[in-house]
């Protein structure tokens, strides 16, 4: 059993070895790290070779830009898509007419064959992530002297992220036996999950939290404008304000309500698309997991805390803003990754069956 | 284990969805240490068996055993060495490394397919290409290198779908001295090929398949004794009447019963009634079916069926949009039983001045030559023929209503049930 799961697993490395955008993804990942210990911190200053910029927290700038850059733009979009295409047509291959006959002429079970043909499929971004992980680490520990073994927690984040998009490419490649349909289907599948993901739940759960405040703020101000109506209405010398009060009363109440509707409308629309969330992988979600493995507890406040500026106007988005980071930060990584992978099985599954059920 | 047949298949049975009856009950048996070939019109089904007893496709009823064991087991695919039709091996892998990693999912251990790699290599003459990369490779290297992967675990049993494809004249005759090299060893080899001239001379015993049935089965001799026939060339100096000079010349045994023709090509045929004690060339049916065969008038045909040899044989092949009766289960005729020998019955033909008498008696023979030398005539050759492989193939997939080869394609029995023959 080992002897042919290393069989297929050294196959699977052949397979990547053979393919040029391996090598090229894994000479731009070694640039893309060969950049990040270009990056370096002096003082109370970024240094990017040899030019200094000044920065408040240049700690928290220089880890900023292995979250945001090395791993969140490079191996959680550029390197994705690269490894997307490279293992798109892993199965779609693997189960055309004259090669599927080869495995399954062999005393090796179907489903451990597609398990084993899925997880040496997972080998490229695994490798991808290795070489970013070691490298940052030595880069990080040298150039700022935080040798930081949290690190190489990019290596299952990213894995899980990938593993989720694959798991989605591995189905639509088994039922369509096509490498294209299965590409593009992915990454439109990938896009609509990000747009969930990144966009409409926080944007969503921000505005949620901006009204809720609003609505606060503005019963706050129609206690008090209906106290001050009380007042006037039982002094017979305020007489005269008494129409001016009674309007901002009855406004201020308005708004309240208003605001109060509104957010229960984006409460109850919030909901579902939290419910939908919650069955469908959470990209996004899994990636910036990374953040509370790299900075501390501390950092990641005085992030939020950086973040507001608030004028008069501003005070409910800023809340707003503030509040959503807090309920997204309370979210648990069980509840991130399991539910993601658990969406992750389901499909697999799903291809598994047609794999096995399936005539060739 | 190593006593009872390499391959015992009962009643296996595959419908493909929308009703595509691609096997239908076939029944097949293959002794230890046989070679035996599989023969059929596109279509009929012979890659679907190879592949269900491959495990590659699930049957929808199989019965029977494959080297001991239920058709399926997949402990028994170590013992088995498989060379699947149009095969595609990674191209990223040269030939050695294929080997290497097929034996690897065959459970061999590391030095036994380093050794066995290399031999085999040797073997099938691909040493030198042994470290080049499979893309670079050409067809026929391509499949001595899918040979010798059949063989890299040293089977028992070796199952090769289409072996000769694509290769040229000497690496055909290479890949038949390993399949007699095999053949030597003992090891049980089944065939699944079109080119049937290379399964005539390796072949132990054939199956031919027709739309999902086994039609005939047994060995070349078995198959083709029936069809086995004597032609005597006769000299005449006086033509005037050739006929009925030879027609009085048969021996009056023979006589009563003779059904005498005459086909619209001229060629006298000589047959026998269904009802008649002797000189059932064959059922008037099947008869009847060759004559509607459209030969083109001329040609050259005969009572004992199919072509003469050394004549063009005459296109049976599916006609595009022919009425052919398809999908059904063949009838009885479908598979002519032209038993001469067996039933001791004798068929004559005249054409010209060659006489055919369809029987393996030598005998009977010896009584004709005698009259017709008493009668004056003179004996210029007498030769028993055997038809070959492929006149046994035409036959057999000939449909008896049309005449022709059956139609290409699975059986879609339900589809067509009632539909006009």
């Amino acid at each position: 059993m080992i002897r042919q799961t290393l069989a297929i697993l050294v196959d699977a490395y052949r397979d990547l070895n053979a393919r040029k955008l391996f090598w090229i993804t894994l000479i731009l990942s070694a640039l893309i790290v060969v950049a990040f210990s270009l990056v370096g911190v002096h003082g109370n200053a970024i240094t990017i070779a040899g030019y200094h910029i000044d920065a408040r927290s240049p700690v928290f700038i220089y880890k900023s830009i292995f979250s945001q850059v090395v791993i969140g733009a490079w191996l959680t979009w550029a390197a994705t898509v690269l490894a997307l295409v490279s293992t798109a047509g892993i199965f779609p291959d693997f189960i055309s007419g004259g090669s599927i006959d080869l495995y399954l002429a062999k005393p090796i079970g179907r489903l451990r064959l597609f398990l084993t043909k899925y997880f040496s499929g997972l080998l490229f971004v695994a490798l991808q992530v290795l070489i970013v992980a070691v490298g940052s680490y030595l880069a990080m520990g040298i150039r700022i002297g935080q040798w930081k073994p949290s690190i190489f927690w990019a290596i299952p984040i990213v894995l899980c992220f990938f593993s989720y998009l694959f798991s989605i490419c591995v189905l639509l490649g088994v039922s369509t036996r096509s490498t294209i349909a299965a590409l593009l289907l992915t990454i439109v599948c990938w896009m609509l999950l990000a747009l969930v993901d990144r966009v409409a739940e926080p944007s969503l759960l921000m505005f949620q939290k901006v009204y809720e405040y609003q609505a606060d703020q503005d019963r706050q101000q129609a206690d008090s404008n209906e106290a001050f109506l009380r007042r006037a209405e039982a002094d017979p010398k305020a007489a005269k304000l008494l129409d001016g009060a009674r309007e901002r009363a009855q406004t201020s109440r308005q708004d309240a309500d208003k605001s109060a509707h509104t957010a229960r409308v984006l409460q109850n629309v919030h909901r579902g698309i939290y419910a939908l969330k919650t069955i469908t992988p959470k990209t996004t979600d899994t990636i910036n997991l990374l953040d509370r493995f790299i900075f501390t507890k501390a950092e990641l406040n005085g992030f939020s805390q950086n973040q507001q500026s608030p004028g008069p106007d501003q005070a409910a988005m800023v809340a707003g803003a503030r509040e959503m980071a807090q309920e997204l930060r309370s979210r648990s990584t069980a509840w991130i990754v399991g539910t993601s992978l658990g969406f992750e099985v389901v499909l697999v599954a799903g291809a598994a069956w047609v794999f096995c059920r399936r005539d060739y | 284990m190593t006593d009872g047949p390499a391959i015992d298949l009962q009643n296996v049975t595959k419908v493909y969805p929308r009703q595509v009856h691609a096997l239908r009950g076939v029944t097949l048996r293959v002794g230890r240490g046989e070679v035996f070939g599989l023969l059929g019109p596109n279509g009929a089904g012979k890659s679907t068996l190879v592949k269900v007893m491959m495990t590659v496709v699930r049957p929808t009823r199989a019965a029977g055993t494959v080297l001991g064991h239920p058709v399926g087991h997949k402990p028994t695919l170590a013992r088995i060495g498989y060379l699947p039709e149009n095969h595609r091996f990674p191209k990223y892998l040269t030939g050695r490394q294929v080997l290497e990693f097929f034996a690897a999912l065959a459970k061999v251990d590391r030095p036994t397919r380093r050794r066995r790699s290399a031999e085999l290599l040797e073997l099938v003459g691909m040493s030198d290409w042994a470290d080049t990369r499979i893309a670079t490779y050409s067809k026929g290297m391509l499949q001595r290198v899918g040979l010798a992967q059949a063989l890299v675990h040293d089977p028992e049993l070796i199952v090769l779908d289409e072996p000769t494809d694509g290769v040229d004249p000497i690496g055909r005759r290479d890949i038949l001295d390993v399949l007699g090299q095999l053949r030597k060893q003992r090891k049980t080899v089944f065939i699944n090929s079109h080119a049937l001239s290379e399964l005539e001379t390796i072949c132990d015993r054939v199956a031919i398949l027709v739309q999902g049935q086994v039609a005939r089965q047994g060995s070349i001799d078995e198959l083709t004794i029936a069809r086995q026939r004597y032609e005597i060339e006769i000299g005449a100096t006086d033509s005037m009447n050739l006929r009925e000079r030879v027609i009085a010349l048969i021996p009056a045994q023979w006589k009563p019963a003779a059904n005498v023709t005459q086909p619209p090509s001229g060629v006298m045929n000589v047959a026998q009634p269904p009802s008649g004690v002797m000189n059932v060339a064959q059922p008037p049916s099947a008869v009847f079916d060759r004559r509607s065969k459209s030969f083109a008038p001329g040609e050259e045909t005969s009572a004992f069926g199919g072509p003469q040899p050394g004549a063009a044989v005459p296109h049976r092949g599916p006609q595009p949009g022919a009425a052919v009766p398809h999908g059904e289960p063949l009838p009885a005729a479908a598979v002519p039983q032209i038993d001469f020998g067996t039933l001791d019955g004798v068929g004559l033909e005249l054409d010209g001045q060659v006489l055919r008498i369809a029987t393996t008696d030598v005998n009977r023979i010896q009584v004709l030559i005698d009259r017709l030398r008493a009668a004056g005539f003179l004996i210029l050759r007498v030769q028993q023929v055997r038809p070959s492989l492929e006149d046994l193939f035409l036959d057999t997939v000939a449909h008896p209503g049309a005449g022709r080869a059956a139609m290409p394609g699975a059986a879609r029995v339900p589809a067509r049930q009632g539909a006009p023959a």
